[in-house]
């Protein structure tokens, strides 16, 4: 159909419509007036957020502590579990000597021989018959003081060296009859080529390492080595005269030993004074404390097969501000096993036990002292040559000594405080914060109070707050325990601390916070009987926090 | 920059997908696509014939509570004020927001003698988000105050469904037109499925400690005609091969409806619609959650880590999220799975005034996750001429009771342009919405007449 058509036929519709359409009309007229309502958010210009005070809680610690996880172990101090899993507290110091290897240095050992021909070894190798010089020469070991009967060696060279004026060629071997390695002689084979110059010179260079030494088979007894030497001698149509010499250098260089048997003479191993820190009483203030049976483990290990002598010279406890306190009868002299022959290179042990029975070991512990202060000396061979010694490179000689205290006793109000310093990340907008709650829930199976008070101080040490109202606010109470001191009973405590916007708007100035714990054993009206502590009680927290958050209008 | 941020909350709110209620066409008697609603319904012209691909485009956004009104408003210096409280607050316990739409790619119908019969192609795209009111919650007003202790509610869920509908209905009159049968029977093709089988995912901080304890238990199934399980796969429009009957996403539809005239004057009329499914084996990948029995729960960090000086915080922030990933973890299958369609039911009157005009009541329900959203319409629908038809509708929608609808037909000739919305208003007070329903399109229509067999209003005054 052509458009003019069209255009007329859509003509026509219309006039035909109109007239009977009013409704519809109507009806798009308020469509297109409807349609015009553009909202009127679609005018606007920026954005705001509408006020909030969302409200959040949120667990941040869970934990189910043992003693062990609550005190940090170290070689020094740590925890020790018997097989009831009761538990010690034990503190370590170690005193021990240098090693055999670097208490006896064995010197550099250097010999010389010459050899001139006679007149008949020069006519016959003028007339072409080859000569064989042999003999042995014993030589002595320069061991300073110590006798060496043998040794095994772990490091050394052995060094052979010639300086031939005889016009020929030949070999020359140089052999340490009693140093055996394998049922090996050690030989040193050095040939040598005369080509016209004089002298004529060789030597060779061999590692000491795994040979076993003798040195008894000089006559002496020790201390004396035996070497062979076999000098070969070639037919030359030189002229060889009587007289003319050869000359052997032989050295033994850099010798270390991993064994040693003889004598190795009288040796001063330390007089040593030394300290074991107490750590947990670091922090102690005021209080009383007391451990039933503290006792003090002195025990040595030595691996010296010789005469061993050693005692404590002072063995006494520290206490700040209160001073020093003897420790009564220590071990003297000390107990030290010596290795039998068969033991060579094992260490064996011995102790001594210190305790309320022999000593006044508990009475210095419940002072509390910060420091065991101990000094300590050992001596080899003090009567001199008693005796033949057999030591190895590794030979040496310690002294533990453990002051356990075995958790059993009591604690009546041992106050501990720490600081430490604390920065706190506020937010930017400190309206933020409506209000903070932490709270903390306690499940206590240790028979032990815990009364606590934390301060907030500021950067000019000024204490602007405390976490509880109370100094002595109890917040674990000690389980309950039975006729035996053990617990039977954790108990339960939930701890809630409330911090309004002004309070938590402070702590924002925190700069340092200051820790006062009051540690107590059960305490039955008024009577703390000792208790026990195990490695199954635990210590269980929780700490979570409640916040109501105040976010403002603001522009995005 | 804020006509943007309004746009885009209306673009992403969006009505229950599966609830494409179309009550206002429902009574529309000079279009063709009402006999979409109910095979057994037919219209005032004996033949029709859909413009390819225009003759029906249907738009549907929506949600099932909060309004833009809700969400924002004017604060002052004209800004615009964003209000998260009021909106948590204007919010159900589930929301859902959807968006759909449909095209007919073609559609026609003819009348013989007491048969109606047409037959249609048409491709459909449905998408539903379904998001907790709890987990806004979450962030609005805390896990404190009124909601510690309490079960939170996080069942997130994303069903997605693109199809195309192959569908030919026929309807009969039975017992001297008195009553009017129809079925309509739908070959489904599924080209793309995302679906949120199960969704559930509990959060609670407990009272007494602040713990939180999380349940989850999902699965999630998704398929399309696009090889994407294979690791090289690359998305490109020249490679996609869009003749989806070479592919295995096949699925059936049913629809049934009845009209009866009780009388001259009034007819009522009830249909189901989309009773069906479809089966997705094209790269199929099922996600479902591997302990679905088994409880997270965080308690904070363990002071152990503390004590313990070799022990790297960061490391222990990382185990423990390693530790939640695991406890989350997800098995991954590859079996088929079928969807349901959203089936919707009508039952309705219409009081006939003339043999053009009538007076109608509609009760709609959608049945959904084991729910039922329902509708009430009253109506109005009339043949104001020959040329023009027009249908105007009050529906109360799922607690909404300001809907509004409106529809009309315009026939020049055999050329029949439409366009119908349940929620007129909503589409011009846009702030006041959570609707926004339009479906025009162009029809040919020949051999109109008001008397058709079906249509009622014999006897009736003109």
């Amino acid at each position: 159909m052509p458009i003019p058509q069209i255009i007329s036929k859509l003509h026509k519709i219309s006039k035909y419509m109109l007239p009977k359409t009013k409704i519809f009309i109507t009806i798009i007229f308020f469509t297109l007036l409807l349609a015009s309502c553009e909202p009127e958010e679609f005018k606007t210009k920026g954005v705001v957020l509408e006020e909030l005070s969302p409200e959040y809680a949120i667990p941040i610690v869970n934990s189910n502590l043992s003693l062990d996880n609550l005190i940090s172990n170290t070689s020094t101090g740590f925890i020790r579990k018997q097989n009831d899993g009761f538990l010690s507290m034990v503190y370590r110091g170690t005193m021990q000597s240098s090693k055999a290897e670097e208490i006896i240095n064995i010197a550099d050992q250097n010999y010389i021989k010459k050899v001139n021909l006679t007149l008949s070894q020069a006519n016959a190798l003028n007339n072409g018959q080859q000569q064989v010089i042999e003999f042995q020469t014993i030589q002595g070991f320069n061991a300073g003081g110590r006798e060496i009967d043998s040794i095994w060696l772990k490091a050394g060279t052995y060094a052979t060296q010639l300086e031939s004026m005889i016009k020929t060629s030949g070999t020359i071997n140089v052999t340490i009859v009693d140093a055996i390695k394998n049922s090996t002689q050690l030989i040193a084979q050095i040939p040598f080529n005369y080509q016209g110059n004089l002298p004529v010179n060789g030597a060779q260079y061999l590692p000491l390492v795994g040979f076993h030494w003798d040195m008894t088979k000089g006559g002496q007894g020790y201390n004396e080595i035996r070497i062979n030497y076999s000098i070969t001698l070639n037919p030359t149509t030189e002229t060889i005269n009587a007289g003319d010499e050869i000359q052997i250098s032989t050295a033994f260089q850099g010798i270390k030993f991993s064994r040693f048997y003889g004598y190795i003479g009288k040796i001063d191993l330390f007089d040593n004074k030394d300290t074991i820190d107490m750590s947990i009483f670091d922090n102690s203030k005021t209080g009383n404390f007391s451990i039933d049976d503290a006792i003090i483990k002195i025990k040595t290990g030595n691996s010296f097969g010789a005469e061993i002598t050693g005692g404590i010279t002072n063995l006494e406890g520290y206490t700040k501000g209160s001073g020093n306190y003897t420790i009564t009868n220590p071990p003297n002299p000390l107990p030290i096993k010596t290795p039998t022959i068969s033991e060579a290179g094992k260490f064996v042990y011995d102790s001594a036990i210190m305790n309320k029975s022999n000593s006044n070991v508990p009475q210095v512990i419940n002072n509390k002292p910060k420091q065991i202060i101990f000094q300590a000396f050992i001596k080899v061979n003090p009567s001199g040559k008693l005796q033949r010694n057999f030591v190895t490179d590794n030979s040496q000689l310690k002294i533990d000594i453990e002051i356990e205290l075995p958790l059993y006793g009591t604690a009546q109000n041992m106050v501990m405080e720490e600081e430490q310093k604390t920065e706190l990340e506020m937010p930017e907008d400190e309206e933020i914060v409506e209000n903070l709650m932490i709270r903390f829930t306690g499940n206590n199976g240790f028979p032990i109070d815990l009364s606590t008070q934390v301060y907030f101080a500021d950067s000019f040490n000024v204490v602007f707050d405390s976490l509880f109202s109370n100094i002595n606010y109890k917040f674990l109470e000690a389980a309950q325990v039975g006729s035996d001191g053990k617990v039977t009973v954790p108990t339960n405590k939930t701890t809630d601390i409330m911090f309004d916007k002004e309070r938590a708007k402070r702590l924002s100035k925190l700069s340092k916070i200051k820790i006062r714990a009051e540690l107590s054993t059960l305490n039955n009206s008024g009577v703390y009987p000792s208790v026990k502590l195990y490695s199954n009680y635990k210590l269980g927290i929780k700490i979570g926090i409640k916040t109501k958050l105040n976010l403002k209008l603001k522009n995005l | 920059m804020n006509k943007y941020i309004i746009s885009i909350i209306i673009l992403f709110s969006a009505f229950n997908l599966y609830s494409q209620h179309n009550l206002t066409m429902y009574n529309m008697h000079t279009l063709p696509q009402r006999i979409h609603t109910n095979p057994a319904q037919i219209i005032d012209s004996r033949v029709f014939v859909g413009i390819p691909g225009l003759t029906s485009v249907h738009i549907l956004y929506g949600n099932n509570g909060f309004k833009i009104k809700n969400m924002v408003g004017i604060g002052d210096s004209n800004k615009l004020l964003i209000k998260p409280l009021e909106f948590y607050n204007s919010l159900k316990k589930d929301n859902v927001i959807s968006s759909s739409g449909s095209i007919d790619l073609f559609y026609m119908g003819i009348k013989l003698r007491k048969s109606f019969f047409t037959l249609g192609i048409s491709e459909k795209f449905k998408s539903q988000v379904t998001f907790p009111k709890d987990f806004l919650g979450l962030f609005i007003i805390g896990n404190a105050g009124e909601n510690i202790g309490k079960d939170l509610n996080f069942n997130f869920g994303y069903d997605m469904m693109l199809y195309n509908d192959i569908s030919i209905s026929m309807s009969r009159a039975f017992a001297k037109n008195k009553l009017r049968l129809g079925a309509k029977v739908s070959y489904l093709n599924g080209v793309m499925n995302l679906n949120t089988e199960k969704s559930e995912l509990i959060f609670n901080t407990h009272q007494d400690d602040f713990h939180y304890t999380i349940n989850n238990n999902v699965k999630f199934n998704a398929s399309n005609i696009l090889d994407t399980l294979n690791k090289n796969f690359e998305f490109s429009e020249k490679d996609a091969d869009y003749n989806i009957l070479k592919y295995k996403n096949k699925g059936m539809g049913f629809s049934f409806g009845a009209v009866y005239t009780i009388i001259p004057k009034l007819t009522v009329n009830a249909s189901i619609v989309d009773v069906g499914f479809i089966d997705w084996k094209d790269n199929v990948v099922n996600y479902s959650t591997k302990y679905p029995n088994k409880s997270v729960e965080f308690y904070g960090l363990d002071l152990k880590t503390i004590f313990d000086d070799s022990t790297d915080m960061n490391e222990t922030i990382d185990n423990l999220l390693d530790t939640l990933t695991d406890k989350f973890e997800m098995n991954e299958t590859y079996k088929g799975y079928r969807t349901k369609l959203p089936t919707t039911f009508y039952l309705g009157g219409n009081l006939w005034i003339t043999k053009r005009h009538n007076f109608g009541i509609l009760f709609y329900g959608n049945y959904y996750q084991k729910k039922l959203n329902p509708a009430l319409t009253l109506s109005f629908n009339g043949k104001l001429t020959k040329v023009f038809g027009i249908s105007a509708s009050y529906s109360m929608i799922n607690k909404s009771f300001v809907n509004g609808g409106l529809g009309f037909t315009l026939n020049g000739g055999p050329f029949q342009f439409y366009m119908v919305s349940d929620n007129i208003i909503g589409m011009i007070k846009l702030r006041d919405t959570n609707t926004i329903d339009l479906r025009f399109g162009l029809n040919l229509t020949f051999l109109r007449k008001d008397k058709q067999a079906g249509l009622s209003g014999k006897g009736v005054k003109k």
